[in-house]
Formats: C-alpha cells, sequence, structure tokens
C-alpha cells in the first residue's frame, strides 16, 4: 500500500440499491495526505459513496466487469476487499453493536482480525478520549460511541479515515476530542480523510478541500479558502450555501 | 538562535473569522516578528506542535509557513524546521503597516457611514489609545 498517489480515485460511479441509483456518475479524488470533505444534503447518497469505498458494500457483483473506476489507496475495494479494508479506518454514521459488549471486547475482537491493529495505540486513545475499556456497549453516550469507534478506526493508524457525520450530535466537549482524533492522524505525513460532515466550523479547522454533493454527483471540488472568498463576508456556511444552491439549479 | 517560545506568539485559530486559518497564523507570526518578540535567527515550532496547539489541519500550517517564506518572514533549513530570516523586521513592519492601515480604514469608513465628522473620529482614536496604554500600565504593574 505504497505505490498510490490518489487516497481516492473515483470516475463514474454508478450505484443503487433498486433500479433508483443513488450515485449517478460521481467522480472524486483525494490526494495522499489530504483532507476532503464531502458536503451536500441529507439522503444525497454520501454515506453510501463512504460505504462502497470502504468495501463495507461491494459497488458492483464480483463477477461484473466494472464499468466505472474506483481505487482506494490504488487497489479495487471489490477485487481487492481484503487489503482495503484492512488499510482503511472507516467511522459509519451509525454504529450498532450489542449492548453487553464491553469496550475491551470490542477491541479484542478488531485486533484478532484486523492485521494492523496496535494495543498500545487503543489504550493511548482510550486513555486521551476518557474512555473506560470495561464499560459496556449500553452505558456509552452518543458522544462516546463515536469516540470509542474511532479509537478502532485510530488503532490502525490507516493510511486512509473514512469518517460519516462524527461530529453530529456531539457535545463540544467530545466534538474537540474527534478533531483532535482527526488532526493527530493528519500529522502522520500521507494520511488521508475523507470526512463527511455538515459542521461547518469543524469542516474548517480539519479539511484541505471540499467536494460538494448534489444529486448524486460530485457537483464541485473546491479548497475551503477559495469557497469562503466567495461569500461576501467570508463567511464558509453562507459560501456553502450558495454553492449548494447553485449546484441544485445547474 | 533558540527555539521559539510558543508563548512569544499566540498561535490561535477563529474557523468562523473571515480571514483565513492560515492568513491568521501567518499574521500572527509577522506581528510577532514586527514587535520584536520573536527575532532573526529563532526557531518557529514545528507544524505539527502548532496544527496539535490550535486544532487545525497540518497542511494549514505548512501553507501559512510557505507563504511566510516565500514573503521573507521565515527561512527553511534543511531538516530542522523554519527560522525567522534575516530581512525579517522590516518585511513584518510594512506588512504590519499596510494591514492596520486597512483595518483601520475600514472602521474609520464604518464611523464616516454612521454620521460621525473627522474631528470626532480623531478624537475617538486618541480615546481609545489611552484606553489601551492604561491597560497596559495597569498590566505591567499587576506583574512587577
Amino acid at each position: 500500500m505504497s505505490g498510490y498517489r490518489l487516497a481516492v480515485h473515483v470516475r463514474g460511479l454508478r450505484f443503487g440499491w433498486s433500479r433508483r441509483e443513488v450515485l449517478q456518475g460521481v467522480d472524486l479524488d483525494v490526494r495522499r495526505g489530504e483532507a476532503m470533505a464531502l458536503v451536500g444534503a441529507n439522503g444525497a447518497g454520501k454515506s453510501t459513496l463512504l460505504a462502497l469505498l470502504a468495501g463495507a458494500e461491494p459497488y458492483r457483483a464480483r463477477w461484473r466487469r466494472p464499468r466505472c473506476t474506483v481505487e482506494v489507496l490504488g487497489r479495487d475495494p471489490v477485487r481487492e476487499g481484503h487489503a482495503v479494508r484492512s488499510a482503511v479506518g472507516y467511522v459509519p454514521d451509525r454504529i450498532d453493536l450489542p449492548k453487553w459488549m464491553r469496550i475491551r471486547d470490542h477491541f479484542a475482537f478488531v485486533g484478532s482480525i484486523h492485521p494492523r491493529w496496535s494495543d498500545e495505540e487503543a489504550a493511548r486513545w482510550l486513555d486521551r478520549f476518557q474512555l473506560d475499556p470495561s464499560a459496556r456497549y449500553a452505558e456509552l453516550s452518543k458522544g462516546q460511541r463515536t469516540l470509542e469507534n474511532l479509537t478502532t478506526a485510530l488503532a490502525l493508524r490507516p493510511p486512509l479515515l473514512l469518517l460519516d457525520e462524527p461530529f453530529s450530535g456531539l457535545d463540544p466537549v467530545a466534538r474537540r476530542m474527534v478533531i483532535d482524533g482527526v488532526i493527530e492522524h493528519m500529522c502522520d505525513g500521507d494520511a488521508s480523510v475523507l470526512v463527511v460532515s455538515h459542521s461547518v466550523t469543524d469542516v474548517a479547522r480539519c479539511a484541505d478541500r471540499i467536494a460538494l454533493f448534489a444529486g448524486g454527483q460530485v457537483t464541485r471540488v473546491a479548497t475551503v479558502d477559495e469557497l469562503r472568498a466567495e461569500s461576501e463576508r467570508g463567511d464558509l456556511e453562507d459560501a456553502l450555501v450558495e454553492a449548494a444552491g447553485a449546484g441544485r439549479a445547474a | 538562535m533558540h527555539q521559539v517560545d510558543r508563548t512569544l506568539v499566540r498561535f490561535d485559530v477563529d474557523p468562523r473569522s473571515p480571514v483565513t486559518p492560515s492568513d491568521q497564523l501567518a499574521d500572527q507570526v509577522r506581528f510577532a516578528v514586527a514587535a520584536e518578540r520573536i527575532s532573526p535567527g529563532d526557531r518557529l515550532p514545528s507544524v505539527r506542535d502548532v496544527a496539535r496547539d490550535v486544532r487545525v489541519n497540518p497542511n494549514t500550517v505548512s501553507r501559512a509557513w510557505r507563504e511566510l517564506e516565500r514573503s521573507g518572514v521565515l527561512e527553511a533549513r534543511r531538516g530542522s524546521g523554519m527560522y525567522v530570516a534575516a530581512g525579517a523586521v522590516a518585511v513584518a513592519r510594512e506588512y504590519r503597516t499596510r494591514e492596520l492601515a486597512e483595518r483601520l480604514g475600514r472602521a474609520v469608513g464604518d464611523a464616516l457611514a454612521a454620521g460621525l465628522v473627522p474631528s470626532e473620529i480623531e478624537s475617538l482614536v486618541r480615546a481609545a489609545c489611552e484606553t489601551w496604554e492604561s491597560h497596559e500600565m495597569d498590566r505591567e504593574g499587576m506583574q512587577t
């Protein structure tokens, strides 16, 4: 997993759970060492895209010839699913683990199947996030569940981190901890991030570029600074709202 | 030549500000150089340290450092980071004058638009200077 230039490289990706396509020809590049935010209306297909990139869902059947290009760290998430899944840290928006499960049990499980798992890294992040390894899943708040899941992703020191709405519904303390995790990950040289988020100030802190998503496609990619400069008051939220309006009209 | 103490440059990023985060960081270095809180030859904290401190993407900090290098405030030394450049003070002071003239200009524009006359604005500026000076004196008095 070292010979890649783009952490994510997608061209013409179409996908649907039924005949209705959720993704209608997605083009997206995330460079190595870059943090990209994926921004768009709810239900636009952003979470689906992330799940396909993570190899959590196949973007096509194994026996079908691909009509599009999907490369994650230079590999195909279907044909080379194992390689992709073992190099990607994926934090989905909903995390369902059995209520009785302790954090420690979850870690033991992930550690037993994951080649990159590091107990030391996991312990370091648990401590930083002030989580008790013997706490049961039922006892964790929404924020703690996100942080627990982020820990399992960060403990892999993954070349690519995929985060689905990691800031939503969190209190300010937990949000700040998530940011710390992302920043620390980005300090790791070549590490890349693709994060789905509506939280403008968090995006402004974490992301280099923003991909606007509408109608099952990426309608535009721009740097955070470029977008901000487009709004009259230099406000990123204003700029995003305007850009979303333009994307819908187009 | 020494490592810059992080208290000498107050690194801080407000993500809601219309000034981009990398420009905010660059300004903080320029103003510290212009006020001679840091001097030529001093080494800046590493990109990662600043990124963790102020909670921004390290690429943002790198961008600020690159811009400062381009404009002659910082110089890179191979393998050991970023240092305040020899001619930095003059560059930073020129920038400071230009930047603050613009900011003050905007405030004066607001005052004129609100109907104040120039003499009233001048006395307001003088009063503000006096308030800040007495503030500074209080702070120094407390420290000794």
